[in-house]
């Protein structure tokens, strides 16, 4: 019953993201499949919000004052959009044996990952240290006491750990098995959008191949519902791709709404975990860049939504005096001996197939080969190797820091962009090869046709 | 026709196809590999209770936290002895609202106990004798791990 309620809440929280999304038309001339990839985060985001601006102004956590309004908000745009409001036409796909091979080989890994999320309480460290605890204690005390946060020893942003409350509170008890469904539900999320945005581009062969690829990489596999949900990494890697996807929507369109939402997700993914926010910093500059090259100033005020939301968190823990912060904790230092390990533990990480298969292995290959030089593969890897930099001087100056305690975490965050990155590639070099067949499918025909 | 489109590839997109076909062969095997692991390994947890699951994965000091909460009133004050970080954090996550605090060393211990908002001395595979306390319950396991509650007098 439980797990029925939060599968219940996961649809509840795309809802909000849909109703937003639709209401103010922020995504015009995207698919359907898309725009619920992307309402999952934004409802996550919204009800995380939700929670910390009733908390600021002591208004009482309850199922009704924080479900109600978007209740309301529901029956009011079907009430005004029931005219235009058309269910989407799905019609009988017609999928090749590949296609079909391809699609019950996704359905098996993502039963799977289900399966797993239910099976266990929570037990990874930092699910139970950080952003679970921080559920359960703001659940006990309905609120966000400022004091708490030094007790718990945690000054990271609440997004992740509100969403656990906000479960908590509906189930009306803590439950730390069933509320890692939420957890899955990124690894489901972004998977629909992964699809979707590749199928757009690509077509469905080459979306199939490389959505297979994502959900069994078997570390997104652990984030999403194995031993390692409940951890922020997998959700700093949605919300990084979200944002990205709608960087690339906004240079291509310059259209303002599309900015409005991009700037949500770029506050969403600084506030899901620090760790997030180099890459907020470097999509922002991407967009500074388009405005002033484009003299579209009147963009510029746009950027206080990925600002604002980021610096109040500052402020609330100054104002609050939550002193424990990761430079606080984490002395710097330099040693040559350190630099090296370091090295030689990021590289035996990224040839781990074990648990990445081969995604880094050929996302560096195609980087070194330098195989397609266009602005969106120099933003994507911008973004991938920016992440990867900051996250390496890391470890060089800090002591307590180690690649091998939280390297494999960290390369969740942008584990979709080099996968997308590598489609990018892939696709090129399939365009290259039109007659291959690989007995009787002919894939690359297909995948150039983009026939089901 | 095949052999000579795969020919007409260069070095760098040969190996690029070749990786990937790698890539495809594993992604299958990952699949195939956690089926197996789920009629094997995992469906022992199929039948465990939330207790059981918990005991299983963190070992007896879920047990010793699990002790503690049946022997404390649910708002208290406890000081934990000794100090590891896990017995730290998970004492925050499975105790509250019941606040805790860690003693690093047998001094350290002295000291926070004279500090009268601490009601309970909890201790992990120690014994301990502080003033005004007094041991009032205790608990072991299968694999000789205990844990001992103290209340003030």
């Amino acid at each position: 019953m439980n797990e029925f309620i939060v599968l219940l809440v996961i649809f509840f929280l795309s809802n909000i993201g849909f109703l937003i999304i639709y209401s103010f038309n922020l995504l015009p001339k995207t698919s359907v499949l898309s725009v619920m990839g992307y309402s999952y985060g934004l409802g996550v985001g919204i009800i995380g919000t939700q929670l910390y601006i009733y908390s600021r102004f002591s208004i009482t956590w309850t199922k009704e004052t924080i479900i109600i309004p978007w209740v309301v908000a529901t029956i009011i745009f079907i009430i005004q959009k029931r005219k235009a409001i058309k269910l989407p036409k799905i019609g009988k796909p017609k999928l090749h044996i590949f296609s079909i091979i391809l699609v019950s080989a996704i359905i098996c890994c993502g039963t799977y990952v289900l399966f797993e999320a239910l099976l266990r309480p929570v037990s990874a460290w930092d699910a139970w240290a950080i952003w679970l605890l921080k559920s359960k204690v703001f659940f006990i005390d309905n609120g966000i006491k400022p004091g708490i946060l030094n007790y718990v020893k945690s000054d990271y942003p609440l997004i992740i750990s509100l969403l656990g409350t906000f479960i908590y509170i509906v189930l009306g008890r803590i439950n730390d098995t069933s509320v890692l469904l939420a957890f899955f539900g990124f690894y489901f999320f972004l998977s629909i959008l992964f699809f979707s945005i590749l199928k757009e581009r690509f077509g469905t062969v080459s979306a199939l191949i490389f959505t297979l690829f994502l959900v069994t990489t078997q570390t997104i596999i652990r984030q999403g519902g194995r031993i390692e949900a409940g951890q922020a990494d997998l959700a700093v890697g949605y919300f990084a791709f979200i944002s990205f996807t709608l960087l690339i929507k906004y240079l291509k369109s310059s259209n303002k709404k599309t900015l409005l939402l991009l700037n949500i997700f770029l506050a969403f993914t600084g506030l899901v975990k620090f760790d997030g926010i180099p890459i907020t910093i470097v999509i922002a500059l991407f967009i500074l860049i388009h405005i002033f090259k484009k003299k579209l100033y009147i963009h510029l005020y746009l950027l206080l939504l990925w600002i604002i939301p980021i610096l109040d968190w500052e402020f609330y823990k100054k104002l609050n005096n939550v002193t424990k912060t990761y430079f606080a904790g984490h002395v710097f230092t330099f040693s040559f001996v350190n630099i090296i390990s370091v090295i030689k533990q990021e590289f035996f990480e990224l040839i781990n197939v074990k648990s990445w298969n081969m995604l880094w292995i050929v996302y560096f290959y195609t980087l070194l080969c330098g195989m397609k030089k266009d602005y969106e593969t120099l933003v994507l890897h911008t973004l991938i190797l920016t992440q990867l930099v900051v996250y390496t001087f890391l470890y060089f100056f800090t002591v307590g820091n180690s690649p091998e305690s939280s390297f494999e975490r960290l390369l969740v965050h942008i584990a979709p962009l080099a996968l997308y990155t590598v489609a990018v590639y892939t696709n090129n070099l399939f365009r290259q090869m039109p007659n291959i067949s690989f007995g009787k499918t002919y894939l690359v025909k297909l995948l150039n046709n983009n026939k089901l | 026709m095949a052999r000579s489109s795969i020919k007409s590839l260069s070095t760098t997109n040969k190996i690029l196809l070749g990786l990937l076909i790698m890539w495809i062969s594993f992604s299958f095997f990952t699949i195939f590999f956690n089926a197996i692991k789920t009629l094997t390994e995992e469906k022992q947890w199929l039948f465990l209770s939330s207790e059981q699951k918990k005991e299983k994965i963190f070992g007896d000091i879920y047990l010793f936290f699990a002790f503690i909460n049946k022997n404390t009133p649910a708002h208290t004050n406890i000081i934990l002895y000794p100090h590891t970080e896990e017995l730290f954090y998970f004492g925050i996550y499975n105790l509250y609202p019941k606040k805790i605090a860690t003693a690093r060393d047998y001094s350290e211990l002295t000291s926070l106990s004279k500090e009268t908002q601490y009601e309970y001395i909890a201790t992990y595979n120690k014994e301990v004798f502080i003033p005004h306390f007094k041991k009032i319950t205790s608990f072991s396991t299968i694999a000789k791990n205990f844990g001992i509650l103290y209340k003030r007098v």
